[in-house]
């Protein structure tokens, strides 16, 4: 289960280069519960008052000075970073707006969106009253990974990420919902990247239906895979070769689907023989078996396996 | 082809830099001569052998940028459920699919709007492939349809409005003002922290209270008001003199209520 770890009595505030230094030497890239090892840093970190006062007046000076770009999501401020992660501070707000558009607000913060995650992260309430959350535990080796797929979820445990509190949420094992927080709250991450993260897959769920229900489309390892599904779309006889290279070399199983789909519509355009994707009918993964069949039998992807269709459903205006 | 896009991006830039009124309307001849299809497929095999940075965003490519615009390129799958106006200049162009977009416009475009206030169908456009569409007309809406997935190239300027206005479909009407600016959007995030966090960042308030979006100018005061009252007083007084109307409504109510209450 998403792991609270219990934190040392008497912790003390203390400055974001000593947090840094220690998690550059305390982490071990081949193994995320070494992040557990910082939960007590990370909760003296959080009891640093000034900490996220002087990143947002940094940032207000290097934006009023033209020298910061603007992030990805508004709400997260990168605190600083080493080999193999970084600090962000998550701003929470709660939702401002009502009706349909309140819907696409709570979308830009995933809120009431049950997600897993590919990669770790040890978190720390900062600030605030805190998102409650409830998280449900599946085995991501028993699911193949359609959309639609049933997954068998349990329910660990409804919470709140309040101030003080520390958390571990292990890669795709954690699912979780958060719901908008009462007031505006901050968390501090410790997120561990890796160059497998970037290869593993990433869902969000259903968790009455029980059921995989779609994909965050800006997860890279869905972003690299639309650019084979596009090629497929604009391709030519010249781009067959890439996407079989795509489809031998890759280990994120999304581009290889990919690429596969957009040989064979190539294929078909270019009355082509389907033998690359006969040959995948036998491939050992059975998303990847599973996508060749579909192909060969309809000729497209349905709903289950179509990366766009999959990036719809939760796509914000 | 390299030096066909070259050329592109020259050719733009010069009609840019050709007189202070031009406008990325004035590219039109431009974009409709270019072989976008190609460098679509040019810029997706580059980043797939891993030559060009990752995109951003998925089913999206960036083709070409000059010193105030953009080009890029993404598969349009939904109708989105809004209806929103264009703060920067946008001219768009399909790419493998014929593509309808209906237009309307706000009512009296002119006036104050605000929500509630309502928007009119103008007119329906066929696209081809190939046929491009200014998008930029200030007060005017577009609806892009597809009838299948379809990729729609966009030659798009800089924010030249600072609100974006958010219209629902049904009853036809404005239902929401919202930042142009991302970097706008994270100001008044940051302001509303510094305000909830009561530890300081004053100085970094009052700079963002003169900020050119409104939105942020108000979060700004607003959260001098949790930081340092006494300043967020004065700045409450110059704001009842503020450029933008609603501004100068919220300052002087809350003015007068605050009067209201000492007197």
């Amino acid at each position: 289960m998403a792991i609270t770890p219990a934190l040392s009595n008497n912790l003390a505030p203390i400055p974001l280069d000593a947090f840094m230094d220690k998690a550059a030497r305390t982490l071990d890239r081949n193994d995320s519960l070494s992040a557990l090892a910082l939960a007590d840093d990370l909760a003296a970190l959080s009891m640093n008052e000034t900490l996220v006062k002087d990143a947002i007046e940094a940032q207000i000076d290097a934006f009023l000075q033209g020298t910061r770009q603007i992030s990805y999501t508004p709400q997260s401020i990168i605190l600083g970073g080493g080999d193999g992660f970084y600090v962000r501070a998550n701003i929470w707000t709660p939702p401002r707006l009502s009706g349909a558009i309140k819907e696409q607000e709570e979308k830009i913060f995933s809120y009431r969106l049950a997600h897993d995650h590919n990669f770790a992260f040890l978190t720390a309430g900062h600030f605030g009253s805190g998102y409650r959350t409830e998280i449900f535990d599946y085995d991501p080796d028993e699911i193949i990974g359609f959309v639609g797929e049933e997954v068998d979820l349990t329910l660990l445990e409804h919470t709140r990420l309040s101030k003080g509190k520390v958390m571990f949420y292990r890669q795709r094992r954690d699912i979780h919902i958060q719901h908008p927080p009462e007031e505006l709250s901050i968390s501090l991450n410790l997120m561990l990247v890796s160059r497998e993260s970037e290869n593993t897959e990433q869902y969000f769920f259903d968790t009455e239906r029980r059921i995989i229900s779609g994909i965050p489309e800006a997860a890279y390892v869905y972003r690299r895979a639309s650019l084979a599904t596009l090629l497929g779309e604009i391709g030519d006889y010249a781009s067959i070769p890439l996407l079989e290279q795509l489809l031998d070399d890759q280990p994120n199983r999304r581009v290889r689907i990919s690429a596969m789909d957009s040989i064979h519509r190539l294929s078909n355009k270019f009355d082509l023989s389907e033998s690359i994707t006969r040959r995948l009918l036998h491939d050992p993964d059975r998303l990847v078996s599973a996508a060749a069949r579909q192909l060969l039998d309809y000729g497209q992807l349905d709903e289950r396996l179509s990366l766009s269709t999959a990036a719809s459903v939760y796509k914000r205006d | 082809m390299r030096d066909r896009k070259d050329t592109f991006v020259r050719m733009i830039e010069a009609r840019l830099a050709s007189s202070p009124h031009a406008t990325l309307r004035d590219c039109v001849p431009d974009m409709l001569g270019s072989d976008i299809k190609q460098w679509i497929r040019e810029s997706i095999e580059g980043e797939l052998r891993g030559q060009a940075r990752p995109s951003q965003e998925a089913f999206s490519v960036l083709l070409a940028t000059g010193q105030q615009w953009q080009l890029k390129a993404n598969l349009q799958t939904t109708v989105p459920r809004f209806l929103y106006t264009s703060p920067f200049e946008l001219l768009i162009s399909p790419v493998t699919g014929d593509l309808i977009v209906d237009e309307y416009a706000i009512a009296d475009a002119d006036g104050d709007i605000g929500v509630g206030t309502p928007i009119f169908h103008v007119e329906r456009h066929r696209l081809a492939p190939g046929d491009v569409l200014d998008c930029s007309a200030p007060g005017r809406l577009h609806d892009l349809r597809v009838g299948r997935p379809t990729l729609v190239a966009k030659l798009i300027g800089l924010n030249r409005e600072p609100i974006q206005w958010m219209a629902e479909r049904s009853p036809l009407r404005i239902a929401q003002a919202i930042s142009a600016s991302p970097i706008h959007s994270e100001l008044e995030i940051m302001a509303r922290t510094l305000g909830a966090l009561r530890m300081g960042g004053a100085d970094a308030l009052g700079q963002l209270a003169t900020h050119e979006s409104h939105f942020v100018r108000w979060a700004a005061i607003q959260a001098m008001g949790r930081v340092e009252p006494e300043r967020a007083i004065v700045l409450l007084k110059e704001a009842a003199d503020d450029a933008h109307p609603h501004i100068r409504r919220s300052a002087s109510a809350f003015l007068s209520r605050m009067q209201g209450h000492s007197s």
